[in-house]
């Protein structure tokens, strides 16, 4: 238990450590642009945690951050670099969108409809997910490349439909038709459009926690993941690992796309995501890839867009500052979690010399 | 040049690492300096090299008190030092890499003419004829070594610090080795020769300085010395005596390994063709060969790590041919694999994850695709007792243990599963003689439990003195099948080198 203990330390030290780095570097910018600093921060804990509202809007934000970052880190943690979560998130949504405008008059029940609709987003992502995974088993192409060209062509191709064969009825908007009502997504209160994609969020991160550290998969994947010739020597497939984690972790991106559909938006259109895909790669970093730190990191991340939001609306800060103050986070984040190791041992050395 | 280390200690956290070392080396003096593997050679010499501050003592050059704080220190003061693991830049030259460091061009242009002419007037010294425009990368291993000791005379090294450099050569490769320390030591410049492998001590060293626990045990001339006194003050004892049974005539004998005709293509070109032969039960098959000539594709094709091309692999009368190493496995084989680091231990996990590695699946370490730890770990402490593998507990990284306890997990998880066949392949490298000892014992006893054992080595003395027979390769090929106890290094060594051939060993020796 102690020794659980001494590794957790630098896994919580490191990312806040991240964070108080960014809140600095971004508090110098505002100041320099002549904003009020204290303020700033002010606005940005009241748009965070201040009200009932700005929690939900925060949890919200939180919901495809956290299902795309589990997903993320189940690929990573087989050492397969899934890039192309933005467009599996986008085929998810697709499938959604597809089979919807197929049952959409057949009348089906909530209870029925919502999991087929689910399942769609799924397969959707999961095959996006697939396809690099199969290529890098059977041919040896980078996953880092193809994952990303695939995410291009998801993009690229509801960007086609939405302004053609999928466009709503009137030609007008750039979306398509808004779905039925039994295939929304219920609310967890009546007033805010906090949905109960975070509780499925949440459901797949514990699920993923588990499968990866108490299965005899979960273990596979990082035997596979680690040292890929001693698991091949040990007798697990690593082929089958990349593949299955890859289309594991293309599913759950895409089950966040056909969530935030049915959940919050609706419909389908091009701005639906804001970089999920790749701010998500940050979210899962920051938690060391570990599903139940992503619930975390995702909440911090989900709060950060809205904080700054708040911060934007009451000081009239420009958007683009306050895009710096998030980015900024995200550089530190991936600065730190790549130096990790130099900054434990400063901070070791450090001690060791008080 | 002459050095004086004086009182040296070092700790690291609980581990005394160095305590009170204390030695004198002389111009044109080869010190070996001899110890298990954590006994504190490697230590002792980073902090000579200024890679690691000592908490007390000093070090003396020419008998004058030097301050090393840093290897610029030591290499202004004409200490170089040969790693274990090379510090070369594979993508540069030969020229780029042994400039590399030079200080004194820091500010002005690099007169690459002047550089390379000296870079092969030292070659020259040396009668060492290389391209000096070839990639290291390039470079088989033992010339990558010699081009680490130029770079080390190159920056003016009167004295050479060698870590085990043995470790990675081949015999010839060896002598020449050895053949340039004589060269160095010829011009007065002084060595330090760090090892355990007692036959080469003797051979090259002109003193020996035996380490244990981190204390000087002992210091000898090693003309007046022998390997039987040097093992006792290395590890405290005598070695105990290998001693193998002769198998009851009345025994059943059956092939537990039968390989026909295999045939193999390697990566690089290589291959192995037509290779048959048998592991019977109560039996050591060793396969002697210099490394390269097939030893690997051969092993991997046994264990379905690597396609074969043709031929077939039975084992216990089953055909496993080209089956996936999971299902090959579950004909009762294990392996002992080549490298521990690459294919044996996954260096990140800890050793409960490590001891599972391969029956993760099955009950007691899993039940419906759910492991049980606590199992999985009992299971590991129970290893970690029988197999004196030592270290703080079950769920230390393997890769904070020492090579030689490293070596014990692989063994104690693979002879732990059970197997009708062992393959171990270089089961002692790189582990110290202790280590060694116990491992030999843990084979011999597979075999007297009637077990089948193929014994892939490089070192002679360990195939020889294990095996019940012994197959040769060369170039891919079968040189030689002979029984072990009627042939000699010099008749191995020319099946090797393709010189001569002897199949006189087809069948086990009692049938006759």
């Amino acid at each position: 238990m102690k020794e659980r203990v001494k590794q957790a330390v630098p896994a919580v030290l490191v990312p806040l450590l991240a964070i108080v780095s960014a809140f600095v570097v971004g508090a110098f910018f505002l100041a320099l642009a002549g904003y009020d600093v204290p303020a700033a921060g002010a606005a940005i804990l009241e748009g965070t945690f201040g009200s009932r509202r700005a929690v939900s809007q925060m949890l919200m934000k939180a919901t495809p951050l956290m299902l795309i970052g589990v997903g993320v880190a189940i690929a990573f943690k087989g050492a397969s670099f899934n890039i192309g979560a933005e467009g599996q998130f986008f085929a998810g949504a697709l499938g959604v969108t597809l089979l919807e405008g197929i049952l959409r008059d057949r009348g089906l029940p909530s209870w029925l409809l919502i999991p087929l609709l689910l399942g769609a987003a799924v397969v959707f992502g999961g095959v996006c997910g697939a396809i690099p995974g199969y290529l890098k088993a059977r041919r040896g192409a980078s996953e880092v490349v193809t994952s990303v060209m695939i995410s291009s062509i998801m993009v690229l191709l509801v960007g086609f439909l939405v302004n053609g064969p999928l466009q709503e009825p009137n030609k007008i908007y750039s979306e398509s038709q808004e779905i039925v009502e039994a295939a929304r997504l219920p609310r967890l209160q009546g007033n805010s459009n906090l949905h109960i994609g975070i509780i499925i969020a949440v459901a797949a991160a514990v699920l993923a926690y588990f499968v990866l550290e108490k299965t005899t998969y979960g273990f596979q994947i990082k035997m596979a993941g680690q040292n890929a010739l001693a698991a091949e020597y040990a007798g697990v497939n690593p082929k089958f690992i990349c593949v299955s984690t890859l289309a594991i972790s293309g599913a759950i991106s895409g089950l966040a796309g056909g969530i935030e559909v049915l959940g919050l938006t609706w419909k389908l259109y091009v701005s639906i995501s804001p970089g999920y895909g790749y701010n998500a790669i940050a979210v899962a970093l920051l938690a060391g890839l570990n599903p139940l730190a992503i619930i975390f990191s995702a909440m911090l991340f989900g709060g950060l867009n809205t904080g700054c939001n708040q911060m934007a609306r009451t000081l009239g800060v420009p958007s683009s500052l306050s895009a710096l103050l998030q980015a900024l986070v995200l550089l530190f984040v991936v600065a730190y979690t790549v130096l990790q190791p130099q900054i434990l041992q400063w901070l070791k050395r450090g001690k060791e010399r008080c | 040049m002459s050095l004086e280390i004086k009182h040296i200690s070092k700790r690291f956290g609980a581990v005394q690492a160095n305590e009170d070392i204390s030695f004198r080396l002389e111009d044109g003096e080869v010190l070996a300096i001899l110890g298990e593997n954590g006994a504190g050679k490697t230590t002792m010499m980073r902090m000579i090299y200024g890679l690691e501050a000592m908490d007390s003592g000093s070090i003396e050059v020419n008998g004058t008190p030097a301050a090393i704080e840093s290897p610029k220190d030591a290499i202004r003061l004409g200490i170089g030092m040969v790693h274990q693991h090379f510090m070369l830049v594979n993508h540069f030259t030969v020229t780029q890499n042994m400039m590399l460091g030079l200080r004194e061009h820091v500010t002005e242009r690099l007169n690459l003419r002047e550089q390379n002419r000296r870079i092969q007037k030292i070659f020259d010294d040396y009668g060492f004829s290389m391209d000096p425009n070839m990639r290291v990368g390039e470079l088989p291993i033992g010339l990558q070594q010699r081009v680490e000791i130029m770079k080390a005379l190159f920056k003016g090294a009167q004295l050479l610090v060698l870590d085990e450099p043995t470790a990675v050569l081949t015999p010839m490769e060896i002598e020449e080795l050895f053949q340039i320390i004589r060269q160095l030591t010829a011009q007065g410049k002084s060595v330090i020769f760090i090892s355990h492998k007692l036959d080469e001590v003797m051979e090259i060293s002109d003193r020996v300085l035996v380490l244990r626990q981190g204390r000087v045990v002992g210091e000898r001339a090693t003309k007046e010395t022998s390997k039987e006194e040097l093992i006792r003050m290395m590890i405290g004892r005598a070695l105990c005596p290998m001693e193998k049974d002769r198998p009851d005539s009345a025994m059943r004998r059956y092939p537990v390994l039968k390989v026909d005709k295999l045939c193999v293509k390697g990566e690089r070109g290589k291959r192995i063709c037509d290779i048959s032969f048998e592991v019977y039960n109560h039996e050591i098959l060793g396969v002697a060969g210099v490394d390269g000539n097939g030893q690997n594709e051969l092993v991997e094709a046994i264990t379905g790590l690597y396609r074969a091309e043709s031929g077939h692999v039975y084992l216990n009368g089953e055909e496993v041919t080209n089956q996936p190493p999971r299902k090959v496995r579950a004909h009762r084989l294990s392996h002992i694999p080549e490298d521990r680091h690459a294919r044996g231990l996954i260096l990140s996990m800890d050793l409960t994850d490590n001891s599972i590695l391969v029956s993760h699946g099955e009950p007691p370490f899993s039940r419906h695709g759910i492991l049980k730890q606590r199992q999985a770990a009992a299971f590991t402490r129970g290893l970690i007792d029988s197999y004196q593998i030592s270290t703080q507990s079950e769920r230390t990284k393997a890769a904070d243990l020492s090579g030689g306890n490293q070596q014990k997990v692989v063994v104690a998880r693979e002879l732990s599963l059970n197997p009708e066949l062992l393959v171990a392949v270089k089961p002692t490298r790189g582990v110290d003689i202790g280590a060694t000892e116990y491992i030999h014992q843990c084979i011999l006893k597979e075999r007297q439990k009637g077990k089948g054992v193929l014994l892939v080595s490089a070192e002679l003395d360990e195939v020889m003195s294990l095996s019940d027979r012994i197959i040769v390769l060369f170039n891919g090929e079968m040189t030689g099948c002979v029984y072990a106890d009627q042939v000699t290094q010099d008749e191995l060594g020319a099946m090797m080198t393709g010189v001569s051939r002897d199949f006189s060993a087809l069948s086990p020796a009692w049938e006759e």
